[in-house]
C-alpha cells in the first residue's frame, strides 16, 4: 500500500476528475485545472499524476469513445472510486478542522 | 485541408509507446494538436513534438514482450529449414540452380580479380623492412617539359643525410653486359642466358634476398659472384657451385661465393646472378671517375620510416646531389619502394598512375559482375517467392512470427551463397592455370592467408545478407490471410525487381562497350603504320667478334636465300627507349633542353627499314671508319621542327658531346614508342659498326623457320663459343602493348561472363513473368487475341527496362571510355557503329528469349491454362 497520503497536485487532481464527472480524461483536466487554479501543467504530467493516483486507488477508470479529433484515439475516462471519496472528505475535514482550531486574534490583523 | 503533427515524432510515440497506454496518449496529444493548430502550425508542431518527448518515460515504454515458449532458432529448425531449401531446390531446379550458377560465376571472377589484385599490392611487400626501402628517381626539367628517368647519380651523396642507413645502387638491363651467357659445366652443349645486375655490397643486407650458402656479404668488391638457386642447378646441377670459377665473357675471372634463393616474382628487382660494380668498370672499360658520373637505380633504407617528400627534399641539398645536377636541373625523388610497382607512370615531372589503373578498372569489374549476380539472385528469389506464397501463409498461419521467417529466408540465402562459394572455389580453382597464361604471371591461392580470410568471410556474409535481406522482408511481410485469400500482393517488389534488373543491364552493357573500346584500340595499334618496316624481322644479339667479322658475316648468311638483308644498330626503331638532350647545333639557345632519340647505324638502315628519304639523300654506300668520325645524319620531319631548321640538309650537329654529323637528309616520321606517346624527333646517325648492338636481319615472309635456321649456322660459324640469342621484331611490339593485350583480354572474358549472367536474368525474370501471366495469356487468347499481341504482353514490362538500361549505359561507357583513350596520343575514333550495334542486338536478345520463354505458354491451348487450380 502506498500510504494515504495525498500530494498537493494530486489532490487538485483528484478534485479535479470529481468536477469533470462524467467526462474526465487527461486533456479535459488539464484545461481544467488552468482554468480554475491557474497551473498550467504539461499533459505528460497529468497522464502521471492519474496513473499514480489510480494506482493508489482513488481513481478508476475505463475507455470511452473514440473521437474524431482525436484521430480515432479513444479516451480514458477516470472515475472517483469511494476511497478517492473518502481521501478527499478526509483532506477536507482536517483542513476544516485545523482552520477551526486557528484562535480568533491571529485573524485579526491591525495595521502596526 | 487537416493538419497533421510530424509523421517521425507520432512514429517515435507509436513505437516506443506501451500499446495499453497508446491509445489515451495519442489521443490526447492529437487533441491538442488539433487545438493548437489552429493557430500556428509550426507552434503545433514543436509542442507536439515537445509532448512527445516529455513523455517518454520509464513508465510509457514498452516492455520487452516476454519471450515465446520455444527458442526462436532451434536446431530442428534449423533442419527443417534446410529440408525445405532442399525441397525447393528439387521442385523447382532450373530456377535454383540458374541462380547458383551465376553466383558461382560471379564469385569465381571475384575471386579471380582478387587474387590478382592482392598479388599486385603485395609486390616489393616481402622485404622485412619494406616500409622503409624507397626508390631514387630523378626528374630532369627540359624547359617544355619535365622528363623523369627512373634511376639517379652514382654519386649521389646519402651519407650526409642522418636518416639513410643504407644506399644501394643496381645496374640492371636486358642486354650485355646484364644479359649473360654462362657454360654448364658438365655439358657441352648451348651456353645459357642468364640476367644479372652489378650491385654495392649492401645489396644483400638492404633487401631481403636470402642467402642460402656461401658468403654472406658476396659482393665486397672483389671478383666474385652470387648466384641464384636455379641458375646454380641449371650450372652446376646437384654439386656445391661454391668456389666456382666462372669466366664473364670468357675473360674476367670471378669465384661463385653465394647462393641466393630465387627472386619471388612479387619482386621489382629480379635478377639470377649479381656481380659488384668493380666488375662492371672492367667491362665497359671505364674509371671510377667515369662511375661516378653514371646513372644507375638506386634504393634507399631509412631508419626510420619517414614520409617521402620530407626524403625527397633532403635529396636535394646540394651536398647531397651535387651542384653540378642541380645547375643541370635535375632534382631526385624518393618513392616508397611499395607503391614503385603501381604507380611508376610519370608525366611532366608528375606520377601519373601507372598499374593502378588497371587495378582499379578490374576491381569495378568485379565489383560490376558481383552486383550483377547478387541481383539476379535477388530478382530470382523474389520472384519465385510468388509461387512459393502458400508455403508462407501456412507458416503464418500456423503460428511462425515474422522474424523466424526472415531467419528462414536468411538462412537459405546463406545456403545458396555458401554451395555458390564452394562452386565459385571450384572454378577457380579450374580456371586458374589459363587466368595465370593470359596474365603471365603466377597467382596462386595460396596468397588468401592471414587477415585475407577474415575479410573473406565478411565479404561472404556482406553477400548473403545483401542477397538475402530483401527476398526475406518481402516474403515474410506478406499477409497469411490474403495470401489464402489468393490476393497476391507483389507490386512493388515487382518495381524493384525492374529497377534492378536495369541496373543489371546497365553494368553489363558498360561493360560490353568498354570492352569494345579496348579492342578497337588494340587494333587500331596493330594496323597503324609505324613509318617504318617491322614484318619478318629478327633482331640478333652480336657479340664483339660477331661485329668485327660483320661483312663476312653477312654474306654467309645472305648466302641462304631466305635471308635478304641485313643492318646494325644500337638502338630498336620500335622502342629507342631513351632520350638526350646532348645535341649541339648552330643557332641553338642556351637554355634548350629539347630531348632527342638517337640511333646509330650504318649505311642500309633507311633501305633496312623501308624509311622514305622526303629531302635530300640517303646514306653514302661507304664504310664508316673509326678515323672518320665526323659522320651523316638524317633526321626525321619532327626533328626538323624541332631543330628550327629552314633548310636542315648541309646543318652541322654534335651528339653526345663528341660525335659531329652533317644531315644529309629527311626521312618520314616514325613511332619510337607505344603510341601513347606521341611523334618524337628522331637522329639516325652512321657509327661504326663494333660500336653498335643489335644485327636486324630480314628475311623473306613466311621463311620465319628456315630463316632463323639459316641465321644461326652463320651465327655458330662465327661466333662458335656463344650460343645465338634473338627476338622476332613482331614479337617485341606484341610486348609493347602487353599490359593492354591482358587487360583487354580480361575484360573481353569479364563481359562474356557479365552477358552470361545477364542472360541468366533475364531467363529467370522472363520465366517468372511468363508464369505470372498464364492466365491473363489465356484470357487474351479467349477473346481473340493474336500470337503476337500476346507476345506483346510478355515484353511490354521488358522494353522500357532495357530502353531505360541502354540509355543510361551508352553515355557512361562512352565517357569512360574517352577517358581511357585519352591515355593515348594516337587513338582510334569511338566505334559509335558498334555502341550502336551492341545495343541493338541487347535488344534483340532479350526479345528473343522472352519471345522462346513466352512460346509455350502462348501456343498452349486457352482452355488448359485457365483450368489450372
Amino acid at each position: 500500500m502506498k500510504g494515504s497520503y495525498l500530494g498537493e497536485l494530486e489532490e487538485l487532481i483528484l478534485l479535479t476528475v470529481g468536477v469533470l464527472f462524467p467526462d474526465a480524461y487527461g486533456v479535459a483536466v488539464m484545461d481544467e485545472l488552468k482554468a480554475q487554479a491557474g497551473r498550467s501543467l504539461n499533459i505528460s504530467a497529468v497522464h502521471a499524476v492519474l496513473t499514480r493516483l489510480e494506482e493508489k486507488g482513488y481513481v478508476k477508470s475505463e475507455m470511452g469513445q473514440p473521437t474524431e479529433e482525436r484521430g480515432g484515439r479513444r479516451k480514458r475516462i477516470f472515475t472517483l472510486t469511494a476511497a478517492g471519496k473518502n481521501v478527499l472528505e478526509e483532506s477536507q475535514a482536517l483542513r476544516n478542522q485545523l482552520y477551526a482550531m486557528i484562535p480568533k486574534p491571529a485573524f485579526e490583523f491591525k495595521l502596526t | 485541408m487537416k493538419s497533421r503533427p510530424p509523421k517521425w515524432a507520432d512514429n517515435f510515440l507509436s513505437w516506443y509507446c506501451r500499446e495499453d497506454l497508446l491509445d489515451e496518449i495519442q489521443g490526447d496529444l492529437y487533441e491538442l494538436y488539433e487545438r493548437e493548430s489552429r493557430g500556428s502550425k509550426r507552434a503545433a508542431n514543436w509542442q507536439f513534438v515537445w509532448n512527445v518527448i516529455r513523455f517518454f518515460r520509464i513508465k510509457n515504454i514498452k516492455k520487452k514482450k516476454p519471450a515465446p515458449d520455444t527458442n526462436l532458432v532451434t536446431a530442428a529448425m534449423l533442419m527443417n529449414n534446410l529440408l525445405v531449401f532442399i525441397r525447393n531446390f528439387r521442385r523447382n531446379p532450373g530456377h535454383s540452380i540458374l541462380s547458383l550458377f551465376g553466383l558461382s560465376i560471379a564469385f569465381a571472377c571475384t575471386f579471380l580479380i582478387a587474387l590478382w589484385v592482392i598479388n599486385e599490392f603485395s609486390f616489393d611487400r616481402f622485404h622485412q623492412d619494406s616500409d622503409r626501402l624507397y626508390k631514387v628517381i630523378s626528374h630532369v626539367d627540359a624547359n617544355s617539359s619535365i622528363q623523369t628517368e627512373f634511376v639517379a647519380g652514382f654519386n649521389i651523396n646519402t651519407e650526409s643525410i642522418p636518416e639513410v642507413e643504407e644506399a644501394t645502387h643496381i645496374s640492371t638491363g636486358s642486354r650485355w653486359p646484364h644479359e649473360l651467357c654462362f657454360w654448364p659445366e658438365n655439358e657441352t652443349g648451348d651456353c645459357v642466358y642468364f640476367n644479372g645486375v652489378y650491385a654495392s655490397p649492401s645489396l644483400f643486407s638492404t633487401f631481403s634476398f636470402p642467402i642460402i650458402s656461401g658468403d654472406p656479404d658476396p659482393l665486397k668488391d672483389v671478383a666474385q659472384i652470387a648466384i641464384s638457386e636455379s641458375m646454380a642447378k641449371t650450372l652446376y646441377g646437384e654439386e656445391s657451385p661454391l668456389g666456382k670459377i666462372i669466366k664473364i665473357d670468357g675473360t674476367k675471372e670471378v669465384a661463385v661465393a653465394a647462393i641466393f634463393q630465387d627472386i619471388p616474382s612479387q619482386s621489382s628487382i629480379t635478377f639470377d646472378f649479381a656481380l659488384p660494380f668493380s666488375i662492371l668498370k672492367r667491362q665497359w672499360g671505364i674509371d671510377d671517375n667515369a662511375l661516378q658520373s653514371q646513372f644507375f637505380n638506386v634504393y634507399l633504407k631509412t631508419s626510420t620510416q619517414m614520409p617521402a617528400g620530407q626524403l625527397s627534399e633532403k635529396l636535394n641539398q646540394p651536398t647531397v646531389i651535387g651542384e653540378e645536377y642541380l645547375a643541370n636541373k635535375i632534382t631526385y625523388e624518393a618513392v616508397p619502394l611499395t607503391d614503385w610497382h603501381l604507380n611508376n607512370s610519370y608525366e611532366n615531372g608528375k606520377s601519373a598512375g601507372g598499374r593502378i589503373e588497371y587495378v582499379r578498372l578490374f576491381i569495378l569489374i568485379a565489383m560490376f559482375v558481383l552486383a550483377m549476380a547478387v541481383i539476379n539472385f535477388v530478382n530470382l528469389s523474389t520472384a519465385k517467392a510468388t509461387l512459393r506464397a502458400k508455403e508462407i501463409g501456412v507458416r503464418k498461419a500456423i503460428g511462425a512470427v515474422k522474424s523466424s521467417l526472415v531467419v528462414q529466408f536468411m538462412s537459405e540465402s546463406f545456403m545458396m551463397v555458401i554451395a555458390a562459394f564452394l562452386l565459385g572455389l571450384g572454378w577457380t580453382i579450374l580456371i586458374l592455370p589459363t587466368f595465370n597464361t593470359i596474365i603471365d604471371d603466377h597467382v596462386t591461392l595460396s596468397l588468401i592467408g592471414g587477415m585475407n580470410i577474415v575479410y573473406l568471410l565478411i565479404f561472404l556474409v556482406t553477400v548473403a545478407v545483401l542477397a538475402g535481406i530483401y527476398p526475406s522482408a518481402v516474403l515474410s511481410s506478406f499477409q497469411s490471410s490474403e495470401i489464402m485469400k489468393g490476393l497476391k500482393n507483389t507490386g512493388g517488389s515487382l518495381n524493384i525487381r525492374k529497377v534492378l534488373m536495369a541496373v543489371q543491364l546497365c553494368l553489363s552493357l558498360g561493360i560490353i562497350l568498354f570492352s569494345t573500346v579496348i579492342y578497337f584500340q588494340l587494333d587500331f595499334i596493330k594496323a597503324k603504320n609505324l613509318g617504318f618496316d617491322k614484318e619478318n624481322m629478327i633482331r640478333v644479339e652480336p657479340t664483339y667478334n660477331l661485329l668485327k667479322t660483320y661483312d663476312a658475316f653477312k654474306t654467309e648468311a645472305l648466302k641462304s636465300g631466305v635471308i635478304t638483308n641485313m643492318t646494325v644498330t644500337n638502338a630498336n626503331p620500335m622502342v629507342i627507349g631513351s632520350n638526350t638532350i646532348a645535341v649541339d647545333w648552330q643557332g641553338k639557345s642556351p637554355d634548350s633542353q629539347i630531348s632527342f632519340q638517337t640511333i646509330g647505324t650504318i649505311h642500309n638502315f633507311p633501305e633496312m627499314f623501308g624509311l622514305e628519304i622526303q629531302e635530300g639523300r640517303d646514306f653514302l654506300p661507304v664504310q664508316q671508319t673509326k678515323d672518320s668520325l665526323a659522320s651523316e645524319a638524317l633526321i626525321s620531319k619532327t626533328a626538323v621542327a624541332f631543330f628550327g631548321f629552314e633548310n636542315p640538309i648541309g646543318q652541322k650537329i654534335r651528339i653526345h658531346d663528341y660525335l659531329d654529323c652533317e644531315i644529309v637528309g629527311v626521312v618520314n616520321d616514325f613511332h619510337t614508342s607505344s603510341l601513347k606517346e606521341s611523334m618524337q624527333p628522331v637522329i639516325i646517325y652512321r657509327n661504326v659498326i663494333t660500336q653498335l648492338s643489335g644485327i636486324y636481319v630480314k628475311y623473306k615472309p613466311g621463311e620465319a623457320e628456315a630463316a632463323l635456321k639459316a641465321i644461326a649456322k652463320s651465327y655458330e660459324t662465327f661466333e662458335p663459343n656463344t650460343t645465338i640469342k634473338y627476338w622476332f621484331q613482331d614479337e617485341t611490339f606484341d610486348s609493347l602493348y602487353k599490359t593492354e593485350t591482358i587487360a583487354s583480354k580480361l575484360v573481353l572474358a569479364f563481359s562474356g561472363i557479365s552477358i552470361l549472367i545477364a542472360i541468366i536474368g533475364i531467363v529467370g525474370l522472363a520465366t517468372f513473368n511468363t508464369m505470372r501471366k498464364t492466365k491473363e495469356i489465356g484470357v487474351r487468347r479467349v477473346f481473340g487475341a493474336s500470337h503476337s499481341e500476346s507476345l506483346l504482353v510478355l515484353l511490354k514490362e521488358f522494353v522500357w527496362v532495357s530502353l531505360l538500361a541502354i540509355v543510361v549505359a551508352v553515355p557512361l561507357a562512352w565517357f569512360a571510355s574517352q577517358k581511357w583513350l585519352n591515355t593515348y596520343a594516337y587513338r582510334t575514333a569511338m566505334p559509335w557503329m558498334a555502341f550502336l550495334l551492341i545495343s541493338a542486338l541487347a535488344v534483340v536478345l532479350i526479345v528473343g528469349i522472352i519471345w522462346i520463354q513466352g512460346q509455350k505458354t502462348i501456343a498452349t491451348n486457352p482452355t488448359k491454362s485457365l483450368r489450372s487450380e
